[in-house]
């Protein structure tokens, strides 16, 4: 492993059942991810993109393989001891933002400084920190309840980032967001990697994620390949005007014999509702009118 | 941090942790209510024995109680006592356990037989009419003359003797040994007894230790026994625990097992509905044993307010119970709070041990579905 190794797996597998009826969700995957990088995981639903992500994290543990965060092979750790890697080594954010509805902005924010040395005390001045750096402070004791989905993200990824953990591990940070939450999102986390100089793993079906990403990988039937090489076929998001793959693209319908593919769930949504207005005058032409 | 979150949680889910708080009290009320009706029957067995008027009791040899007793001592042995020094005086009693019928209702009775002339060991207070009885006459206490029905100038009866009721006495009823006061010559008759006392009741002179006047007695006196008032009435309190304590064990311990499943229960349906929660937990590095403490910390609040709320609701019945039925004698001790105390503790700590393998099996991987 490189010293400049943030985490790397060697020959990673996970297969779930056995005989005819076995499945290699993650299948001999070795990559090594330097600090302050950015790699994006895409590929088709059920790739078994989130089950490596879970074996990176330490929340799933391999058929085979290992996975080093620094020099530390987390899966030759006790059960007690993953915790503590979580805890110190890797933020978490998910799609669906996860945060304690009991606490405040602040509060979710402050939870995982408890389990580092100096306490909730010692992270105090990194919390304010946080909290500006992500706009939160006016909201900083508004229950997740109230914030919206861009809000509650931010959340999320000050979370992640409260106990300076070198990787953080991001499953759809993207998926419930609209196009342009969704890019702010992105944005973060791109500053993120850039300014903290922890390595980031994005797990997404979000074409738009890419922008950010220094390597983008593509998995498919549990093998990984690098996808730069690989040509794209774009084409606009009707709704949004959004430039979207294709071939990669998760959101797609059919209409008037026609396949249209969307950017996010929410431009798929909006379509369906009324497509005579999008395939009629799509979002780019729609702009250079209004313009 | 986590400490604030298990706090907060359970002020979300007010509902259900006031209900629960409701259901684990009232078995702990009950506990505390149990004890309190135990310690207030078996603290009646003293009133007796304390307001008699004696520093040292004298009794049939190897006997060592009142309470489910009998006892006789020849006449004689009254002035062999009052002849020894330090003795100032020396008064009588014959008692008897038996069913005395008021109201046409039968009732369990201390019967003490009082000597007319000085009267010791009679009745101290009285709530109505007299006190000093002649032949034929009886003193009940005022509480069993409510719940009979019996009044001044009613008619009891004890074995085969009819007495009217000529007074009504305080302080004397209990549900298991209320005091019915009768002359000693019918109690003499009724016993077929001629020449005999039940108990002497001595006084010390001022300035001598009951406990010494008590050896001497033991010591100079042959055929009897001797304790001081505090003796005996530990030695009667002792006997009544014995024979009540493993009912009252029994109904502790059925008490303290529902509310471990009250609380179980409770911190189940919490656990369950916090699961996602926990889920959260995992992934940001809390460990089980953080949770196991958070679950405790649930567990720990619900017991203590069920408790402060037992507490509540078991003084308030002492105070309101015995109004509303007078048959009710509670008294609640520091003692029994302590034991509830620790069987709260105990059933706080039963109940997250018996989730510790569900919160154990809670798996961090579902973060990525919820």
């Amino acid at each position: 492993m490189e010293a400049s190794n943030i985490l790397s797996t060697k020959n990673l597998s996970k297969h779930f059942g056995s005989g005819a009826a076995l499945v290699r969700a993650v299948d001999d995957v070795s990559l090594d991810i330097d600090e302050g990088e950015i790699i994006v995981i895409m590929g088709p639903s059920g790739s078994g993109k989130t089950t490596l992500l879970s074996m990176m994290g330490g929340l799933m543990r391999p058929s085979s393989g290992q996975v080093f965060i620094g020099d530390t092979e987390i899966w030759s750790l006790s059960e007690g001891e993953l915790p503590k890697i979580r805890a110190h080594r890797i933020g978490f954010i998910f799609q669906a933002f996860n945060l304690l509805d009991a606490l405040t902005v602040e509060e979710n924010v402050r939870l995982p400084a408890q389990l580092a040395p100096g306490g909730v005390r010692a992270a105090r001045g990194r919390m304010e920190e946080l909290l500006e750096r992500l706009e939160l402070t006016a909201r900083r004791r508004a229950h997740p309840g109230t914030l919206s989905g861009g809000e509650k993200q931010r959340v999320a990824i000050a979370r992640a980032l409260i106990n300076r953990a070198p990787l953080i591990l991001a499953d759809e940070p993207t998926g419930n967001l609209d196009s342009r939450k969704g890019m702010e999102v992105s944005m973060i986390l791109h500053d993120v990697a850039r300014d903290e100089g922890c390595s980031v793993v994005v797990v997404t079906h979000d074409p738009r994620v890419e922008d950010i990403a220094d390597r983008v990988l593509w998995l498919e039937d549990g093998k990984i390949r690098d996808r730069r090489s690989e040509v794209h076929s774009w084409v606009r998001d009707p709704v949004c005007g959004m430039r979207v793959d294709e071939w990669t693209a998760v959101h797609s319908s059919e209409y008037a014999s026609r396949r249209y593919v969307f950017c996010s769930q929410a431009c798929l949504d909006r379509f369906q509702q009324d497509p005579d207005t999008y395939v009629s005058a799509p979002a780019a032409a729609r702009q250079e009118v209004e313009s | 941090m986590i400490g604030r979150w298990t706090l907060k949680e359970l002020l979300r889910a007010r509902a259900r942790v006031v209900g629960s708080i409701l259901a684990v009290g009232v078995s702990f009320a009950l506990v505390i209510t149990f004890r309190a009706v135990w310690e207030g029957e078996t603290g009646q067995l003293a009133v007796y024995l304390e307001h008699a008027g004696a520093d040292v009791w004298v009794m049939q040899a190897h006997v060592s109680n009142m309470h489910m007793a009998s006892s006789y001592i020849s006449e004689g042995k009254r002035y062999e006592i009052a002849q020894l020094e330090g003795v100032q005086s020396v008064g009588a009693i014959l008692y008897l356990n038996t069913m005395l019928e008021a109201g046409g209702r039968q009732w369990f009775s201390y019967v003490v037989g009082v000597d007319e002339a000085d009267q010791p060991g009679g009745p101290w207070s009285m709530f109505e009419g007299r006190g000093d009885m002649e032949p034929g006459e009886a003193v009940i206490p005022a509480t069993l003359s409510r719940l009979t029905g019996t009044g001044i100038g009613d008619e009891i009866r004890i074995a085969d003797r009819l007495f009217e009721v000529v007074g009504l006495s305080s302080e004397t009823f209990s549900v298991t040994n209320p005091v019915t006061f009768v002359p000693a010559v019918d109690l003499a008759d009724i016993l077929s007894l001629a020449g005999y006392d039940s108990y002497l009741l001595v006084r010390a002179d001022p300035g001598v230790a009951p406990e010494d006047l008590a050896a001497r007695i033991r010591e100079e006196v042959d055929g009897v026994a001797a304790l001081t008032t505090p003796e005996l009435v530990e030695s009667d309190v002792q006997l009544a625990s014995q024979m009540g304590t493993e009912v009252i064990a029994l109904m502790t311990a059925m008490c303290a097992v529902l509310a471990t499943l009250l609380v179980g229960f409770a911190l189940f349906i919490h656990t369950s509905h916090n699961r996602r929660e926990l889920v959260i937990l995992k992934t940001v590095g809390f460990s089980n044993r953080h949770i196991y403490g958070s679950v405790l910390i649930q567990a720990l609040v619900l017991t203590a307010l069920a408790f402060a709320f037992a507490v509540g609701l078991a003084g308030t019945l002492a105070i309101v119970g015995p109004r509303l039925a007078p048959i009710l004698s509670l008294s609640i001790t520091f003692g029994a709070l302590v034991q509830v105390g620790i069987a709260g503790l105990a059933v706080a700590l039963a109940a997250t041990l018996t989730l510790a393998h569900r919160i154990a099996r809670v798996d961090p991987m579902s973060a990525f579905n919820q």
